[in-house]
């Protein structure tokens, strides 16, 4: 078992801000963690990374207790925080190989070790630049890169979309995906849940220190969540008894919407054809994350 | 952790934030030349005294300190024949200190004026006065064969105290001049007036002595002490008169630039250490500490390796700015002492660095920077040792002269003694350690056992407080 956290809990203060958690990330599966600002989500990932230490439960990763075998549980796994922040005065090479000596490389296979990491993110040609001088997204670059030395099978990503252009989300998640490939166990929290839902394998939504639910996004899909929506120039009754089956109906003028419809929602559009209805737009859109997530977090207190 | 600590001594120069402490540091040392200089200005002196030789020449040696308390070169004096009260007397003879304040010279054959005294002239430090004694050991051996410079005698009356007491100073110049057996002095007052203090003895010390006497000496101006010097060398006695002296008022015009710069100086080597709390903060607030602890580190390592290789930065800074204080006083003052150069590197600098970075990572780490009573608590264990040192020695101090308490504790607060005491201390308990070896226990027996344990204390709470806070197994 790759990560695996038993019973943990957390309070600052007289403020509990974990409860009783447990969960695990298998190999090669990526699981998403999403939750209100304050669910606990960063205590989490900063608990896996063994930075904070929790006052009940055990963490285990790859079999080793984060809590009394560190050095040997850190070298399994890698993090990638949500605002990586390095010595400015140093460069990109100078922090990289300081934590190549951190996590034990020794110098004789540092410096391939090393290009090879700058290659994968892609930052291998601005390793003299100073680190003052670097955008958010190439110090998530690097924060990736470092957290490949010794080559983990266990990361840790914190909030890595937030604050970055188009193509660094892409790179981001090309590199995610890279990782899980190769058998690596991730856990990813996110704010975006349309990001999360298109390659997360399952999610852990936790709400105010708990689990709410850990459910799969293949389990979501056969749940049939989606939003429909139609316009059409004639909708008539018999339109409206045929989508009533599927949800709730929202008509507004020539525009028909249905909110978290379920049913064998792919019959809709061979009924419009078949029966004449001159469609302007049809639109199915799967917000399910979204939709689940509200539930989940507005549901239990 | 060994990996971890050479990457942070290669690493930790290029902090923008250490040049700050740099730039801190070297304006402290500035102040501390300063005060170095002017910070305590009562005891301004020149010390004489003479030995004949077994020819009868008399040699005559003085030993110039200014106000400040360092060597004066280039004092001009004027050497007298006492002859009792005939103060006119004037020899003919004119001495000028070198450098470290000394000067000497042999002025002829005074065999038939034994017991009478010598004066010495000077503008700024008035008459000071010896006794004319033979240079010979009891046993006969001549002084010049054995190389001694026998030098004893100054004394000072401080007739405008509150509590008035007679100082006898007494130095003692080995056979190069440097060497200091302890010794202990005898003291007979003749034709003394005052019974509480005709006969006393003091010591065992080495090489410097200044033994107060408490009691009213006004009466017994220009009359003699006969001093018996007791040492494993044999010393012959001395005899050495009274003398009015006036201290100039602690804490007036003349000195208070001096305590202005001590306290200047305190104020900012307190800010250089809570620069470095502040240094170890925002590591801990940036997500820099967390991202090293991410790695196959323990929280122990880190801390430690911070704490060592801060120490170990300080540690060169204030060993070269120390070096740079002696350098310029040598230039200014002609005067360079190898031996407190090298107690104050050792333990002037170790001491309080370790402290200081074990006291400011403890209470960073813990308190991630954002704890008012946490921050509150490094105050206090910062300078409570010192503190309470201060008030110790401002009680004793002032107790034993007139200079009030609250002007003691701002010189004792004043980073020439956060230096200086250590040093001191550690000098003191080796003096004392050496006196129960060679003489009965002395008076810095129960001194050197609170060195000892406020050391201790002082290096070992600190490092505690790391080592629980550092432990993986408490939260924070």
């Amino acid at each position: 078992m790759a990560i695996e956290a038993v019973n943990l809990s957390k309070s600052f203060g007289k403020r509990s801000i974990l409860k009783d958690i447990s969960f695990s990330v298998q190999p090669g599966e990526l699981m998403g963690l999403a939750g209100l600002n304050g669910a606990g989500k960063t205590t989490i990932i900063r608990m896996l990374a063994g930075v904070l230490q929790p006052e009940h439960g055990s963490i285990l990763i790859d079999g080793s207790n984060i809590a009394t075998d560190k050095a040997n549980a850190s070298k399994k796994i890698g993090w990638v925080q949500e605002n990586p922040v390095f010595f400015p005065e140093s460069t990109v090479e100078g922090t990289i190989t300081y934590f190549a000596r951190l996590r034990g490389i020794d110098r004789a296979s540092a410096t391939a070790e090393i290009q090879g990491a700058l290659d994968v993110a892609g930052i291998s040609g601005i390793k003299k630049a100073k680190i003052r001088n670097l955008s958010m997204g190439l110090r998530k670059r690097l924060s990736i890169a470092i957290s490949t030395l010794g080559h983990p099978k266990n990361y840790l990503f914190d909030e890595i979309f937030n604050g970055i252009d188009p193509d660094g989300i892409k790179f981001l998640k090309e590199r995610i995906n890279g990782l899980k490939k190769e058998g690596c166990s991730i856990l990813l929290s996110s704010h975006v849940l349309s990001e999360m839902q298109s390659f997360a394998d399952r999610v852990m939504i936790l709400h105010q220190g708990s689990i709410a639910d850990i459910v799969s996004t293949s389990d979501l899909a056969m749940k049939g969540l989606y939003n429909i929506k139609i316009t059409v120039e004639n909708p008539d009754n018999k339109l409206m008894d045929f989508l009533d089956k599927f949800g709730e109906i929202d008509v507004s003028g020539k525009t028909i919407r249905i909110k978290k419809a379920t049913g064998d929602v792919g019959t809709i559009n061979p009924f419009l054809v078949k029966n004449g209805y001159s469609v302007m737009e049809l639109t199915m859109t799967e917000n399910l994350l979204e939709d689940y997530f509200n539930d989940k977090t507005r549901n239990v207190k | 952790m060994i990996k971890f600590l050479m990457e942070e001594i290669k690493r930790i120069p290029t902090t923008g934030v250490i040049v700050a402490i740099i730039a801190l540091l070297f304006i402290s040392s500035g102040l501390l030349i300063v005060t170095n200089f002017s910070s305590h200005p009562k005891d301004s002196y020149q010390v004489v005294s003479g030995v004949m030789d077994v020819n009868g020449n008399l040699t005559v040696d003085t030993y110039a300190i200014n106000q400040y308390g360092v060597p004066s070169k280039g004092v001009n004096s004027t050497v007298y024949l006492t002859n009792l009260s005939d103060s006119n007397n004037n020899l003919g003879y004119n001495l000028s200190s070198g450098k470290g304040g000394y000067a000497n010279l042999t002025i002829g054959n005074f065999s038939r004026y034994e017991n009478d005294l010598i004066s010495i002239y000077n503008d700024e430090f008035g008459f000071s006065l010896f006794g004319i004694q033979p240079g010979y050991f009891p046993q006969g051996e001549p002084v010049s064969s054995f190389n001694c410079k026998v030098a004893y005698g100054f004394f000072s009356y401080f007739k405008n105290g509150d509590s008035p007491y007679l100082s006898i100073n007494v130095i003692y110049f080995g056979q190069n001049g440097t060497t200091s057996p302890n010794i202990r002095v005898n003291a007979v007052f003749n034709n003394s007036t005052n019974d509480a203090s005709e006969n006393v003895t003091f010591g065992p010390y080495t090489g410097f002595i200044v033994q107060h006497i408490p009691g009213n000496f006004g009466n017994e101006n220009n009359s003699l002490i006969d001093l018996t010097i007791v040492s494993q060398l044999k010393l012959p006695p001395v005899i050495i008169g009274i003398t009015d002296y006036s201290e100039p008022p602690f804490f007036s015009e003349f000195t208070f630039i001096g305590e202005l710069g001590a306290v200047s100086g305190f104020f900012i080597v307190f800010a250089g250490i809570f620069a470095i709390d502040i240094l170890y903060g925002q590591q801990a607030k940036s997500g820099i500490l967390d991202l090293e602890l991410a790695q196959p580190l323990t929280r122990r390592d880190l801390a430690m390796s911070k704490m060592l290789t801060g120490s170990i930065f300080i540690s060169i800074l204030l060993g070269s700015l120390i070096g740079f204080d002696d350098v310029l006083s040598y230039f200014i003052l002609g005067t360079f002492l190898p031996s407190f150069f090298v107690t104050s590197l050792l333990f002037g600098i170790a001491v309080p660095t370790f402290s200081i970075m074990a006291i400011s990572l403890a209470f960073t780490i813990h308190t991630r920077h954002g704890d008012l009573i946490g921050t509150l608590l490094f105050i206090f264990f910062a300078f409570g040792f010192l503190i309470f040192e201060a008030i110790i020695e401002g009680y004793v101090g002032s107790s034993a002269s007139k200079v009030p308490l609250i002007y003691q504790l701002v010189y004792f607060l004043s980073p020439v003694d956060y230096f200086g005491l250590i040093v001191s201390s550690f000098e003191h308990g080796i003096s004392g350690f050496s006196g129960v070896l060679t003489f009965l226990p002395s008076n810095y027996v129960p001194l050197l056992g609170v060195v000892v344990a406020g050391g201790l204390i002082w290096v070992m709470v600190p490092l505690i407080i790391l080592y629980l806070t550092a432990d993986p197994r408490v939260k924070y």
